[in-house]
């Protein structure tokens, strides 16, 4: 004979539902994702490694391409009067060359001159060679030609051909050349009429700038910084996403997860939780590893650039809590998303257009003159750039801020509420059937979470 | 809820006139499951035989609170499976073919991940587990990731994936299918087993013999709809066919008379 009632159970039925059992779905969640290979090169491999990798490959770049210009000779053709060309050439040889800055030595940048008294004097001829056509008394083709002017009202002309670098360079050397001869004579002219320097330039102006250059660092790094949190964080979210929904229906796990004892909305929370602390974990990492890989790199190049720039690690701090909604907030519509698909290819294809959602207004956060206001702060994404590019300018704007994560956390409760009114609806939850758009709204009228 | 006046608190599963109509893009509305009736005792295996297509999954995911009845009603274990599905999910255990073990987690942690979620305290929950690994000898493989495992290895664990809070009621798809010999009847032995300890296992399965072999009794599913339901005995009789092969034909054949004018 069978038991009326079910024999008593060793312990008590008390599912964790709540914070804990979403804490216990996302920690799950976190541990597998953990411990998928693609996950883990994309939330974390890459950002340890792809900055100083790429920064590196820059800094060698340039440190080729500079040795490489330094070290290049071009010729440049002196066309004149034999005694204007013979006293030209006799002055740009006595200049005495800058010392570069690093080195203490004399920057090579050579110049080969060659004068051609007797050569062509007009416009055309001059160009044909420069081209490509060989003059009759030269041997070669210089890399660009002066033709020293015949009469006082004339110019000193430069011939240069654009498009080939050789060409660009003597152009450049040139000028420098050229500005230190004009000088020199002008100062002897100056002296020759009884006159100082100072006399030819009454208005010399000094400029002084009140910015520091640590300022002015910050605010260049505030003009993209921002955006690329905002890619950052938008990639970071991109393959968990994927992979706690529209993967787990190709693994076939789908319904073992609807299976858990505790509500649907609480497991789909986790999964946006475990999604949003990749996100971030992804982005902290960019952040951290490029700062460092920056700071190298502009250790390396430092005299080089005007301007003096500090990775700003205390700023970017004070932004986090803003960056770490903005991350729940993306998580959030990205796994709805990813949700409506039913295989990991399609998940990818989803979301590679969708993430522009997020990443065209970062572009609007980025153009000059925009400045966190009231307004703005009311539009997602675009708030968080113009935020964190107040922030890394250390601009203290204590009502937009919190407007900003106020908006932030609204929009993020938003996301959740529609992942979680589509993904719990059963059409969703099952593999086999592809979601039509008017079927989708549908679904969002009579939906019941 | 459970309730302790509920009439239906002494049995294990009752389900009346259950439907279930689903959305199909290219046809419309589709009934899978059109008033089916079921009744199940604690200490009981029921059998819920029909051909593929008779809409015997639907219904088993109805029962385990995966989908939602779109009409009728059913209780499991006293809890209306309508008003509360999460009820439902925390007094049953559920397996298919569907219900894929995650992966990248151990055995260990997926019992672990199931036994927390249903609030088995600690130190509970590790004899609980340890207890798991003895009975269906997982004691090799326990400790590594659920991709590596074989189908055999991985249908052991489901198992003890679902029996972790020691449910009051079992659910089964077609729990042997895809199984080699002594996968099968380490199962067979399981389900008796269950009935032993005074729950309910309702499975559905298209092997005849195991039907024979395991079940107290058995329903006769067909296009949504129970044919029949009784002992394997009354069934016998109420068809007049001896082999339960040839009691489904008849039940069938019944349901559906043959299209085919008579001469």
């Amino acid at each position: 004979m069978p038991p009326a009632t079910a024999p008593p159970h060793p312990h008590p039925i008390q599912p964790k539902a709540g914070p804990r059992g979403i804490l216990l779905v996302a920690a799950t969640e976190l541990r597998s994702s953990l411990r998928d290979r693609q996950t883990v090169m994309n939330s974390v491999v890459l950002p340890i490694v792809m900055y100083p990798v790429l920064f590196w490959f820059i800094l060698q770049g340039i440190l080729v391409v500079q040795g490489h210009k330094e070290r290049t000779r071009v010729e440049v053709a002196l066309v004149g009067a034999p005694e204007q060309v013979a006293d030209l050439q006799s002055r740009l040889l006595g200049l005495s060359l800058p010392l570069d800055p690093d080195t203490q030595t004399t920057t090579p940048n050579p110049v080969d001159f060659r004068s051609l008294p007797d050569g062509p004097q007009d416009d055309a001829a001059l160009r044909a060679w420069l081209i490509s056509k060989q003059h009759p008394e030269a041997e070669s083709i210089p890399d660009a030609i002066l033709r020293l002017p015949e009469g006082p009202n004339d110019k000193t002309q430069l011939y240069l051909e654009s498009t080939r670098s050789g060409s660009e360079l003597a152009a450049e050397r040139m000028r420098k050349r050229i500005a230190q001869v004009a000088e020199q004579l002008r100062q002897d002219a100056a002296k020759s009429r009884g006159l100082t320097p100072q006399d030819l330039d009454p208005l010399d102006i000094a400029e002084h700038t009140i910015t520091t250059s640590r300022d002015q660092g910050a605010f260049v790094l505030s003009l993209f910084l921002p955006m690329m949190i905002i890619i950052m964080a938008v990639m970071g979210a991109f393959f968990p996403a994927v992979d706690s929904t529209a993967g787990e229906k190709e693994r076939g796990t789908a319904e073992t997860t609807l299976l858990l004892p505790i509500p649907r909305s609480q497991v789909l929370l986790g999964k946006i939780v475990a999604t949003s602390a990749l996100a971030f974990l992804a982005t902290v990492l960019n952040l951290t590893f490029m700062g460092l890989a920056a700071r190298h790199l502009l250790g390396t190049l430092g005299p080089k650039i005007p301007f003096r720039i500090e990775f700003p690690f205390l700023a970017l701090l004070y932004s986090l809590p803003l960056v770490l909604l903005f991350c729940f907030f993306v998580s959030a519509v990205l796994t709805a998303l990813a949700g409506l698909t039913k295989s990991f290819k399609e998940g990818q294809a989803m979301l590679g257009p969708a993430q522009m959602v997020f990443i065209l207004p970062a572009i609007i956060g980025i153009m000059p003159g925009l400045k966190l206001g009231l307004g703005w702060s009311l539009v997602p994404v675009v708030n968080v750039v113009l935020a964190v590019r107040s922030i890394l300018v250390m601009d203290w704007l204590p009502i937009p801020y919190l407007l900003t994560g106020l908006v932030l956390l609204v929009s993020a409760w938003l996301a959740v509420r529609l992942c979680v009114r589509l993904l719990s609806q059963e059409a969703l939850a099952f593999s086999g059937s592809s979601i039509s758009f008017k079927h989708l709204l549908r679904m969002l009228r009579h939906a019941k979470s | 809820m459970q309730s302790p006046e509920s009439p239906t608190a002494s049995l294990a599963i009752e389900a009346q006139g259950l439907i279930k109509t689903f959305h199909d893009p290219e046809r419309g509305e589709v009934r899978a499951v059109r008033g089916l009736d079921l009744e199940c005792r604690y200490g009981e295996i029921f059998g819920l035989l029909g051909p593929n297509g008779a809409g015997k999954t639907t219904t088993l995911r109805m029962l385990a609170g995966i989908l939602v009845p779109s009409g009728g009603h059913a209780h499991i274990a006293g809890i209306d499976a309508t008003a509360d599905p999460m009820g439902v999910r925390q007094r049953i255990g559920f397996l298919s073919g569907s219900t894929g073990l995650y992966p990248r987690l151990t055995a260990r942690e997926t019992l672990r991940y199931f036994g927390e979620l249903h609030g088995i305290p600690k130190p509970a929950l590790e004899a609980r587990i340890e207890e798991l690994v003895e009975t269906f000898q997982l004691q090799e493989f326990a400790d590594g990731r659920c991709e590596g495992l074989s189908t055999g290895q991985r249908q052991r664990v489901s198992i003890a994936r679902a029996v972790v809070h020691d449910p009051d009621v079992l659910i089964l798809d077609e729990p042997t299918t895809g199984l080699d010999i002594m996968a099968a009847s380490d199962m067979i032995d399981f389900i008796e087993a269950r009935r032993s300890a005074g729950r309910c296992v309702l499975f559905s399965t298209h092997i005849l013999s195991e039907a024979e072999r395991l079940c107290d009794r058995i329903g006769v599913v067909h296009h949504g709809r129970t044919l029949a339901v009784g002992t394997l005995a009354e069934l016998r009789a109420e068809t007049g066919a001896e082999w339960l092969g040839d009691v489904f034909k008849v039940l069938v054949r019944r349901a559906e008379p043959d299209p085919t004018p008579a001469a």
